[in-house]
């Protein structure tokens, strides 16, 4: 796995006034530290060169203030089945480079962000949570970033590990493709922190989540994390079809629970590639040669190309029964799809409640 | 009383045109001078113009390395001199003046392979000679990512290509199409653009005496369903059903068979008031529940 370590580092206003920033620049203490005013406007220059924007943006480290509410709905899609699960973002971009990464879209010209108020995201957060006691929050730091790629750097699990466990209505999701896991050891979780690891067979590991731990080393790292106490969650998503993609999956789920114990699994979810005019253009540029797009797509009404219905079907299928050989009981679930294929693949419709433990009601 | 104004750039020419006699009566010519004969057999100098006039002026004969491919001529000039970019726009240029516009696209795609994107963005800013302003890209109404994209095939492919384009003579979009067709066909398939153009289907469109547009047609029909095999499936079965859907007159149902559009449209063409008669009380009788199947049937696709 290759380690962040930039190459510029800028800093905006009240980017550097926190404890939290300052200890982040300590570890850098031999790299420039510019001060600008705006990134955005003053920056933009760095991106002009024949070199892509999004590989000069991974190598650039920007401190700045978050303005604006930390805490967000995932954005679901209209249509298809929500898990009100929630979002923060500390900092946004990944050192990592998959050639399916949505980032790609919305992120180009831009740095790795790391947001120097954190504090206030806290207690937006605990101001959130108390709000509605009533009601129990899941929240992810992995929409904009890879929870646990730098936090050898930022050192954040340290903050919010311990913070969600004082919480009495909340839990945290880690979501990482990192083998990241060392400041985990010794916190104090009191089992609201989830460790999510996303998964995918080794081929697709090599060829398109570039920079990435490998399976065995994030399956190690799950082993070793659960071994600490924390609960375990998986992502198989994207899954990517393609020649020979059952034999892999196959494999990769074998490799799975042959790893951890199962019933220290929290969730385990899956989705197919998909993707935005956006990405296609991304991975049409900056990986020519990847087979991705190759098979087929169709629009769907979220404007994004997903593969053709019966395919999709075919897909969940398998990944659920090859769990399920492991894992009868497993909480599975989908993301991003319709009731009609939740109904195909599961028979039911899982019924979401805002102060549901669980993603699900798993049956 | 006269006043001659001495050119700067061309006292600048004189200068280099000397320092490079001197040098080459000293040592002698040091390096060859690529040549590219085309299928005429009429040869094209490619790189070092001055020096042949040089050598020519002091009657030693040149040393010349031939080229039959114009790619393989530049490929060699910029994998063996250290050429800056103004150099290659002028190599361009000058091959704009010597090459027909089908070689002109080889002549510049082929070196891209290994220039990079602001030199390509460069190189497709030339002004064309005689249409001052006109530029490259814009003549050959091709944009910076699709020759990006040409850029990524193999000389055969490339080629292949281009002479099927010279052949049919495309349009913008449709050759968009037909490249993507054929390019992610080629890549899932392994095998070649010839080989898919060897197909008897696509030969029988080419070699047909139908007019270019409709071959175009038909060619993206049979390159989509080899590329889309599922998706066709499941059109059929959207295309039976709109066959047995009994339409009002002047009324049919228009869908994308497509990838890229989910819209089905009610296209009516009506010119006089007697249709329009006819039209709206084919509306008000349509058979709704098969209007909703074919619907839904155009949904599964991916709902």
């Amino acid at each position: 796995m290759k380690q962040f370590i930039p190459k510029k580092i800028f800093i905006e206003p009240e980017g550097d006034s926190t404890q939290y920033a300052q200890n982040i620049l300590n570890k850098f203490k031999n790299i420039e530290k510019i001060y600008i005013d705006n990134f955005q406007e003053d920056q933009i220059s760095l991106f002009n060169s024949d070199r892509d924007p999004i590989t000069i943006g991974k190598e650039i480290l920007l401190f700045k203030k978050f303005k604006g509410s930390f805490m967000k709905k995932c954005p679901g899609t209209k249509g298809l089945l929500c898990c009100n699960y929630y979002v923060i973002n500390a900092h946004t971009n990944c050192h990592f480079d998959c050639t399916y990464c949505s980032l790609q879209n919305y992120l180009n010209k831009q740095a790795m962000v790391i947001y120097s108020n954190i504090d206030q995201m806290l207690l937006e957060v605990e101001g959130k949570l108390l709000t509605y006691p009533d009601r129990y929050f899941r929240i992810g730091t992995g929409e904009l970033a890879d929870s646990l790629a730098i936090d050898s750097i930022t050192e954040l699990s340290k903050i919010l590990v311990p913070f969600f466990a004082k919480q009495k209505n909340g839990l945290l999701e880690l979501k990482t493709k990192s083998d990241n896991i060392s400041n985990l050891e010794n916190l104090e979780h009191n089992g609201n922190t989830v460790i999510a690891f996303s998964l995918n067979p080794d081929k697709i590991v090599e060829n398109d989540e570039l920079f990435t731990a490998t399976v065995d080393e994030r399956l190690k790292a799950a082993q070793k994390v659960s071994e600490w106490g924390y609960k375990l969650a998986f992502h198989f998503d994207p899954v990517v079809i393609h020649k020979g993609y059952k034999e892999q999956y196959k494999n990769l789920i074998e490799k799975l629970f042959k790893s951890v114990d199962k019933n220290l699994i929290k969730w385990i979810s899956m989705g197919g590639f998909r993707y935005s005019k956006g990405i296609k253009d991304a991975i049409i540029e900056r990986f020519p040669k990847r087979e991705l797009l190759l098979e087929e797509f169709i629009l769907s009404d979220d404007n994004k190309m997903r593969y053709i219905y019966n395919e999709r079907r075919e897909m969940y299928n398998f990944i659920r029964g090859e769990i399920l050989k492991f894992h009868p009981k497993a909480p599975l679930y989908m993301c991003m799809e319709s009731k009609k294929m939740w109904k195909e693949i599961f028979g039911y419709l899982p019924h979401l409640e805002k102060n549901a433990k669980t993603l699900f009601d798993f049956r | 009383m006269d006043i001659k104004i001495e050119n700067q750039y061309h006292i600048e020419q004189q200068r280099e045109f000397l320092e490079l006699e001197q040098h080459i009566l000293k040592y002698g010519q040091i390096k060859t001078i690529p040549i590219f004969q085309n299928r005429e057999g009429i040869n094209f100098i490619l790189d070092g113009k001055k020096r042949f006039k040089i050598l020519k002026k002091h009657n030693i004969e040149p040393k010349y390395t031939i080229f039959n491919s114009i790619i393989d001529g530049y490929k060699y000039i910029y994998q063996t001199e250290k050429i800056g970019d103004s150099s290659i726009v002028t190599m361009v240029k000058n091959c704009i003046k010597i090459v027909d516009p089908f070689e002109l696209y080889k002549t510049l795609i082929a070196p891209l392979k290994i220039f990079n994107r602001q030199l390509l963005t460069k190189i497709l800013t030339i002004p064309i000679w005689g249409k001052e302003f006109e530029t490259i890209a814009f003549d050959f109404n091709i944009s910076i990512k699709e020759l990006v994209q040409y850029c990524n095939l193999s000389e055969e492919n490339f080629i292949t290509l281009f002479n099927l384009f010279k052949f049919l003579s495309p349009n913008g979009n449709h050759r968009k199409d037909i490249f993507n067709y054929l390019d992610q066909i080629s890549r899932r398939d392994k095998i070649s653009f010839q080989n898919i153009l060897n197909l008897e289907d696509i030969e029988e469109i080419l070699n047909s005496n139908i007019q270019n547009n409709g071959k175009i047609d038909k060619l993206k029909i049979v390159l989509q369903n080899i590329r889309y095999p599922k998706l066709k499936i499941v059109n059929k079965e959207l295309e039976k059903k709109l066959e047995q859907f009994k339409a009002p007159p002047k009324f049919r149902f228009i869908f994308p068979i497509d990838k890229e559009s989910e819209t089905i449209t009610i296209n009516s063409k009506i010119s006089n008031l007697k249709d329009w008669e006819k039209y709206l009380e084919g509306i008000e009788n349509l058979p709704k529940e098969q209007i909703v199947d074919i619907i839904e049937t155009l949904l599964r696709r991916w709902q």
